[in-house]
């Protein structure tokens, strides 16, 4: 008896380490793919699962982390296919404020994002999503690799070619515009 | 440019338009955390809900067997 409460206080011990933190990270994680006011609910489902399935867990905060992920990647889908009967579920970025440049910042990189903005819709879920993972979510191939349940070569090359595909769409949705430099050898012929 | 000057400045751009910048919760965003956390460990988890023993699927294998052996009997 004393054993199972014993081991019951370890597995909660553990279950609340994983959920302080990674719950900050899995929120943002989530809203990024739907609206903020559903967000909190699909973290709850996420730690729902963590807890039932808390042997499944990786032992490692980093390896953790991801498994969430992949686990609110999932339960993402499975809501957005229940709605829009589509399997993608893409990553959104926030709009550009006309007129509100941070004044400290390098006119190409404000240039560049507005270039950005354009282009990001024009990628396909798949591409906004491999992006979302390395640049938003900063995780290293393996741990997207865990989230998308790919392996990590297979992860590095869907990243190159979302880079290389969101490149051309900035290329084409600014071509004509006094291009920034930073694209300056895409536009070369 | 090189690749990776223009690799980082696309990821500074991209980390500029995050719909989810980085931010502490607020008060009642952590209280509604705290709330779920402790309606979570409310819940059972896997290996602490009690597992189906065979003996009731059995006795239903066992039912259906005989209702439809009753079927076939009764006109």
């Amino acid at each position: 008896m004393n054993a199972d409460t014993s081991a019951q206080r370890e597995r909660e011990q553990r279950f609340r380490e994983i959920y302080d933190s990674a719950y900050v990270d899995l929120l943002r994680f989530v809203r990024r793919r739907v609206h903020a006011t559903h967000a909190e609910d699909v973290v709850g489902e996420v730690m729902l699962v963590a807890w039932r399935r808390l042997d499944d867990v990786p032992a490692d905060m980093s390896a953790a982390r991801a498994w969430l992920f992949g686990v609110a990647r999932k339960t993402l889908h499975n809501t957005h296919r229940r709605e829009t009967k589509h399997d993608a579920a893409a990553v959104r970025l926030a709009e550009v404020r006309d007129g509100l440049g941070d004044p400290g910042q390098h006119p190409d990189l404000v240039a560049h994002r507005v270039d950005i903005a354009a282009a990001w819709p024009l990628l396909s879920a798949t591409h906004q999503e491999a992006i979302a993972l390395s640049v938003l979510d900063g995780l290293n191939a393996s741990e997207a690799a865990t989230v998308l349940g790919i392996s990590p070569t297979a992860f590095r090359l869907r990243l190159s070619r979302a880079r290389r595909t969101l490149r051309r769409h900035v290329h084409s949705t600014s071509a004509g515009d006094s291009a920034p430099g930073v694209f300056s050898s895409d536009r070369s012929p | 440019m090189n690749k990776h000057a223009t690799q980082a400045m696309t990821a500074a751009a991209i980390r500029d338009l995050d719909p989810a910048p980085a931010a502490v919760l607020t008060t009642v965003e952590r209280e509604r955390a705290e709330a779920t956390l402790a309606r979570i460990l409310g819940t059972p988890g896997d290996d602490q809900v009690p597992e189906e023993s065979g003996r009731p699927r059995l006795r239903r294998v066992l039912v259906l067997a005989g209702l439809a052996l009753t079927g076939v009997a009764l006109p």
